[in-house]
């Protein structure tokens, strides 16, 4: 029973990062009908800054939360600060064409992660543990910090998905994601609704970074695979739909962790590519997509 | 003399989520006639045209072609069969040649390219789009595009066209221009004419038999001057009218 | 868009061919063979393509043509030749199974879908033992008499399926191919069937990339599964997007200039990130109809592109 459980919780921490990344690659979809492949290389963003600026703070004396809360908003800063300026110079004019702008992002996540190895250099960091202590439940294990950075993860997700479904911004991004010509004529500012979707978008993959810089060794290409594994998610839960990205996420999550517990994580990577390939094939526009 | 039946739709039936496109819907297109299909925005005529045609499955019914039945066939079976249809925006390949255009509707008919450019230039011809060969479709005006994509269809001399609203747009010479088309090709090559339009008073000249769907349901057909006197009908339209 | 003279594209070739025969040192007569098979490679993506696919399964398709080929010279002893054919038929008839099932997804989900093949595929290969496993198969290596006239061999064989796509795409085939990608509902409606066709597209296209991958097996003399990651795939878009989509010339261009461009920036790790990704973000930003695209114009007077590349 222990061990269910034990994998329940992981799969939930793991999830609940895969969620927020994924909820910002499927609303940036459903908005704009873009593919951003550079969306992996925003998180990583946040993460290495995080994994820089806390132990450059500690050094100059600030107490350890304070340090975390600065980076913090560094970090998501900065990436937005970076995502407002690949918007105006480069997505905007692909947006709605799916090919040109997918084609545009693999060269900007290349570009990008090349530079963060450059930059940040190769050598991974490890932070130090910002809330101690580890805890039972149910007869499962987690680190406190493990079980923060959780909630409040899926606080943020929950937050999104109220937001969708009841603000007048959010009301406004279904409307584009689903006709954006409809919305238009009804008089929605479809350019900049798609800006607002796309740095939201943006600011949850930042998020999703910055939480699980203190908890897991951050390398500058930790970007890659949060963004195979983030797209499988979004593409099985059907693109641009919120609530498939959260099940496609958690999905994810649950074969990397049963999956990497029973057998070994390159067969449960291969378990998830074979499902991915049946989903599209069975039912091509996700779990919950439309087309 | 029995005339003979092209095309027989029986009990034809298509749910989209939950509302009936078309229901129970039965109807006959005879050899050699132009049957125009008509009713208001939402009758389920681009329904019909579609389940026809193989691009949608009928959730209940069948669709007979020359006997055969082809209900649920794929498109490209069925068109090969002798029925070819338009789509009402755009049956085009924009960025391609008026003459590829028709080029590759001549492709599954014909081995060879001399017999498929043979075929190519005498339709071009028929329909006056001889000195607009070799222009790009996507630049041509809107009355040209719409003459290239029956061209497309007309190229495969099918005994079935189905042309969806293909005088959209078009002004009153160019629509003149192409109801003669139409009567050409009936009258020399004894192909039939399937007909979904908006336009009331070209199908009231081209047609000589209408079928009138309202919500997806079968109102009435006869010939267009008992069509333009059924109350039911206009009753439909007036109702219609904001 | 301008005819170029035949004569002209004769004479480089031949000139290619004789070239890499006199090459030379050894990284000279390296540089030609890595250039020429980056050539055909993007070629053979070049040609999915046409029909509106991104074929990111490409790496998927090199790795089956090396193993095959390396198989066939280091455990079957076969000629040259043959080895080759051999890498080409295996891709080709795996992507005619593979493409019929995945064909099926258009855009972005057959993006991730092939994607999704190429990892698979990486990861059987580090899995089975008998080919090598994660270190990969050695010895591949052409006959002793052939090895002086490898890069010339190269350069015929490239050139002769450069010969042969081209063909292809100007044929009535590639005409359908094209108008897939236009508007496929309107191809069905004329009597094809799509589904097949796309199929065919990329079985032809595997077929070539396949016998790519026997050349860089017999090449490099040694494969191992890292060398056939989706990276391979990026890099062709690289040279495609830098040399132009709209003529098979401007893959050829692309592929030669950003290949001896990266020999000569600089060397290795991220440094080969930044490039390839400043090569696509350049060309899809700066240069919408590629370098291929910009000599045209500028050969006609033209001075502004129309519209974008294809």
């Amino acid at each position: 029973m222990d061990i269910y459980v034990q994998l329940l919780v992981n799969s939930l921490q793991i999830g609940a990062v895969y969620v927020l990344f994924s909820l910002g690659l499927t609303l940036i979809f459903g908005v704009m009908r873009i593919v951003n492949f550079a969306h992996g290389e925003f998180f990583a963003l946040a993460a290495l800054l995080v994994a820089v600026a806390v132990p450059w703070l500690i050094d100059f004396g600030a107490p350890l939360p304070v340090a975390y809360g600065l980076a913090f908003l560094g970090a998501l800063a900065g990436v937005l600060v970076l995502g407002k300026i690949l918007y105006e110079f480069a997505f905007r004019r692909f947006q709605r064409d799916m090919i040109g702008s997918f084609v545009l992002s693999v060269g900007l996540a290349l570009l990008l992660q090349g530079l963060y190895i450059e930059i940040f250099s190769s050598a991974s960091r490890k932070l130090p543990t910002l809330i101690e202590g580890t805890l039972r439940i149910l007869g499962g294990a987690i680190t406190t910090q493990r079980l923060v950075l959780c909630v409040i993860a899926l606080l943020v997700a929950a937050g999104m998905y109220w937001a969708i479904a009841s603000t007048r911004l959010g009301k406004a991004l279904r409307a584009v994601s689903e006709d954006h010509e409809a919305a238009m004529l009804q008089g929605i500012p479809y350019r900049r609704i798609a800006l607002s979707g796309f740095l939201i978008g943006t600011l949850l993959a930042a998020v999703a970074g910055a939480l699980l810089a203190p908890v897991v060794v951050i390398g500058p290409v930790i970007g890659s695979s949060y963004l195979i594994k983030g797209f499988i998610a979004v593409v099985i839960g059907g693109l641009g739909s919120i609530p498939g990205a959260i099940i496609g996420s958690i999905l994810i999550a649950v074969i990397e962790s049963v999956g990497g517990y029973y057998f070994d994580p390159s067969l449960a990577t291969i378990a998830m590519f074979v499902m991915v390939m049946v989903v599209l094939l069975v039912r091509p526009a996700g779990i919950m997509g439309n087309g | 003399m029995e005339p003979e039946i092209l095309l027989k739709v029986e009990g034809l039936t298509r749910h989209f989520g939950g509302l009936a496109a078309v229901s129970d819907l039965n109807f006959e297109v005879r050899r050699g006639e132009i049957l125009g299909l008509i009713g208001p925005n939402g009758a389920g005529k681009s329904t019909t045209f579609n389940v026809i045609s193989g691009f949608h499955k009928p959730t209940a019914g069948k669709v007979y072609f020359v006997g055969e039945d082809i209900t649920g066939r794929n498109p490209a079976r069925i068109s090969r069969k002798g029925l070819v249809r338009t789509f009402q925006h755009g049956s085009l390949l924009r960025e391609m040649t008026v003459y590829d255009n028709m080029l590759v509707a001549t492709i599954s008919l014909m081995r060879t390219r001399p017999e498929r450019d043979r075929r190519v230039r005498e339709t071009a011809e028929m329909l006056h789009l001889s000195d607009q060969l070799h222009e790009l479709v996507g630049n041509l005006p809107h009355g040209l595009q719409r003459m290239v994509s029956i061209a497309i269809a007309f190229s495969r001399r099918s005994r079935l066209l189905c042309l969806d609203e293909p005088l959209t747009g078009l002004n009153q010479i160019e629509v003149a221009s192409a109801l003669a088309i139409f009567r050409r090709i009936r009258d020399e090559f004894g192909s039939t004419i399937l007909l979904v339009e908006h336009n009331m008073k070209a199908v009231m000249e081209i047609c000589d038999r209408i079928v009138v769907l309202d919500h997806g349901v079968f109102l009435a057909q006869g010939r267009p001057i008992e069509i333009s006197q059924n109350e039911a009908v206009i009753s439909a339209y007036l109702g219609k009218r904001k | 868009m301008a005819k170029l003279p035949r004569a002209l594209l004769v004479a480089a070739s031949l000139c290619a061919v004789i070239g890499s025969y006199f090459s030379g040192s050894d990284f000279a007569a390296n540089l030609i063979i890595w250039v020429a098979i980056n050539v055909l490679m993007t070629a053979s993506f070049r040609f999915v393509l046409l029909i509106g696919e991104l074929n990111f399964a490409m790496a998927g398709f090199v790795g089956i043509g090396a193993y095959a080929g390396g198989i066939a010279t280091t455990m079957y002893h076969l000629p040259l030749a043959l080895a080759l054919l051999l890498g080409a038929a295996a891709a080709g008839l795996i992507s005619l199974v593979v493409g019929f099932v995945t064909l099926r997804a258009k855009g972005a989900y057959f993006l991730l879908v092939s994607f999704a093949f190429t990892e698979v595929l990486r990861l059987i290969y580090s899995k089975v033992d008998v080919i090598g496993g994660n270190s990969g198969m050695i010895g591949i290596f052409p006959p002793a008499y052939l090895a002086r006239f490898y890069p010339a061999i190269v350069v015929l064989v490239v050139l002769f399926f450069l010969f042969v796509l081209y063909r292809m795409e100007r044929s009535d085939f590639g005409k359908i191919l094209v108008a897939i990608r236009n508007n496929d509902d309107l191809v069905q409606t004329v009597g094809i069937d799509v589904h097949l066709t796309k199929v065919w597209c990329l079985g032809i296209a595997s077929f070539v990339t396949g016998i790519c991958g026997a050349l860089l097996a017999h090449a490099n003399n040694v494969i191992s599964p890292g060398d056939f990651s989706f990276l391979v795939a990026v890099y062709t878009l690289a040279y495609l997007k830098v040399g132009g989509e709209s003529h098979i010339l401007g893959a050829v261009l692309g592929a030669i200039v950003l290949t001896l461009l990266a020999q000569y920036a600089l060397g290795f790790g991220a440094y080969e990130h930044i490039f390839y990704g400043a090569a696509i973000v350049i060309g899809v930003l700066l240069l919408p109809d590629g370098l291929f695209g910009l000599a045209q114009r500028m050969l006609s007077g033209r001075r502004w592109p129309e519209g974008s590349g294809s």
